[in-house]
Formats: structure tokens, C-alpha cells, sequence
């Protein structure tokens, strides 16, 4: 494995972990607020966003595998753009309550969906340009990115979605 | 060339509660499975692979027939999203203390299958697989336990 590749997922690890822990202490020193925001947070979208998302991950990991990895790359990244798609419309429903409440609980979800949406949409971008002419390397280490990008989503859900 | 050790399922299937169970079984079977004669998947208890006198100690193969003997990324797929539906059910219908538990286990769960599953991460590097766990686990379990206390 490329230590730089590993020291990229770790840097993102903590990054999201800090992020994650600092959501869960706002939460529990505000339990008002908390209440509200997940009053607000559209649930069923974010699970049908989840399912994407591990579908995305299958063909992912198929790619990486070696069965076919233009057309899964290129699957995988389709799951990515219709995750970012489903995100931004689980936002437009819950931008008006959200956008009304005060505090750091809502600046941190915005912050932490939207810096995962920003990656999300980013390595889709990757698989697509690893997709054109795959390379088995290559393949396996935007793989390995994508999977990261799964990890921190299923972390996400617990803390902030199911809390 | 290594001979099977036929050592089932470890111990970490045991940790989990019945609905957990198949989903355990699974990462166990990823984890301590048989040694494979031919090289590919060698647990910790195996010997190093030699082949020429070369000590192998992580091979990464992408040989159909070597595959087809690991498990299918469906599978995985499968009980991810039986996982995702049992925590959004879990979520909406158990009171604070079991949901807390049972949030915690189903994420760190999932976290498992996607690392062992999808990555097979424990091929290149058992650390660094366990240490991905790890962080998983210690995330899933503050949000366990803040989920089990907010009653």
C-alpha cells in the first residue's frame, strides 16, 4: 500500500472524527437544539442516499476486483452523483428549518454533510477520469478512496442522522 | 505451502447479539477463514508463503477461480443494507437504552463489512485493517452511548 495513499485516509479520518466528536458534544450540552435539528432532518432520504452509496461501494470494490472496471468505475460514480443529487434535495427540504436555528449544531451539520458531499462529488469525478482508461493501481487506490468515502458516511449516519 | 488450519468463525461472531449474528459470521469467515493452499489468503496463524524461495506475506490477486472463493461483494452488498434497515428500525421503534446498543453495533458492524468486505484491507495489512475498526468502533460507540443517554 502508498503510505501517502494512507496518510490521505487517516488525515480525512481524523479530520471527520474531530468534526464528528465536536457535533456529539454540541449535542449533548444543548439537547433542545438537538432535538429540533433532528426534528428536521429528512430520515428517509438519507437512508435511500445510504443504500446508494453501498451500491456504490459494490461496484466499486467489483472494479478493484478486476471484473470489468470501466463499466463498474463508471456505475460506481453514477451511485456517487445520485448520492450528491439526493443530498442536495434532503438540503432543500431541510434548509428552511435549518436556516432559521442559531448556534453551532446547524453550522456543524452543514459543515460536516456538505464538506462529505464535497468529497463524495469529488472521487465520483476521480472514478469517472480513473474510468476512461483504467489502470489496476490506479483502479485500487480510487477504490480505496471511495470505500473511505463510504466509511465516513456510515460513521455520519449514527452520530447525526439516528442519534 | 501452508496446509488448512480449519479454524472456523473466531470469536468475534460471539460478541454479537442474534440479529447480529449472521452478519458477525461473516466478518469472521473474512477474517480467520482456512488457509488457501495456493497462496492467496493467509491468516495470522498460517506460515509465511514461499514460492522460489521468495517469503511472500500479502498477495492480492485478481485470478477468477482465486475469487471465487472469497465472499461475493453481493453478499456483503446484501447484509450492508439489512444492517442500514435494521438501524433506521431501530431508530424509529426501540427506547434510548437498546437503541443506543443497537445503533452502536449495526454501525460498527457495517464499518466492519465495508472495511473487511469491500476493501479487503486485512489482505494488505492487518494493523492497518484493525486500526480502521478501531476508529470505527470508538465513533459508533460515543454515538451509541449518547443515543443510550439521551433519555
Amino acid at each position: 500500500m502508498e503510505l501517502l495513499l494512507w496518510i490521505l485516509v487517516w488525515s480525512e479520518l481524523v479530520v471527520f472524527g474531530a468534526l464528528l466528536g465536536a457535533f456529539l458534544l454540541l449535542g449533548a450540552l444543548d439537547p433542545p437544539m438537538r432535538a429540533t435539528l433532528h426534528g428536521a432532518l429528512d430520515l428517509p432520504l438519507a437512508a435511500i442516499a445510504t443504500a446508494v452509496l453501498l451500491g456504490s461501494g459494490f461496484f466499486a470494490a467489483r472494479a478493484a476486483s478486476g471484473h470489468q472496471p470501466r463499466w463498474n468505475l463508471a456505475a460506481a460514480a453514477l451511485g456517487g452523483f445520485a448520492f450528491c443529487a439526493l443530498k442536495l434535495t434532503a438540503f432543500g427540504h431541510e434548509l428552511p428549518v435549518l436556516g432559521e436555528m442559531e448556534g453551532h449544531l446547524p453550522e456543524l451539520y452543514w459543515l460536516i454533510t456538505g464538506f462529505h458531499l464535497a468529497h463524495v462529488l469529488f472521487v465520483a469525478v476521480l472514478l469517472l477520469v480513473v474510468a476512461w482508461r483504467p489502470v489496476p493501481r490506479q483502479t485500487a487506490t480510487v477504490a480505496t478512496v471511495w470505500h473511505l468515502v463510504d466509511l465516513v458516511w456510515l460513521l455520519i449516519l449514527p452520530v447525526i442522522y439516528l442519534g | 505451502m501452508p496446509q488448512a488450519s480449519g479454524k472456523g468463525p473466531t470469536q468475534l461472531s460471539a460478541v454479537f447479539a442474534p440479529p447480529l449474528r449472521g452478519a458477525g459470521l461473516l466478518i469472521g469467515w473474512c477474517v480467520a477463514r482456512p488457509c488457501k493452499p495456493d497462496g492467496l489468503l493467509r491468516p495470522r496463524s498460517c506460515p509465511p508463503i514461499k514460492m522460489s524461495g521468495v517469503r511472500i506475506t500479502s498477495i492480492m490477486s485478481t485470478d477468477p477461480k482465486m475469487l471465487s472463493r472469497d465472499i461475493p461483494f453481493s453478499a456483503i452488498l446484501f447484509v450492508l443494507l439489512l444492517a442500514t434497515g435494521l438501524s433506521l428500525l431501530a431508530a424509529t421503534s426501540l427506547p434510548p437504552g437498546p437503541r443506543g446498543l443497537a445503533i452502536a453495533a449495526l454501525s460498527l458492524t457495517k464499518a466492519a463489512l465495508v472495511v473487511l468486505g469491500f476493501m479487503r484491507l486485512h489482505r494488505e495489512s492487518r494493523a492497518l485493517a484493525g486500526a480502521l475498526i478501531g476508529y470505527a468502533a470508538l465513533i459508533c460507540t460515543l454515538a451509541g452511548l449518547k443515543v443510550a443517554l439521551a433519555a
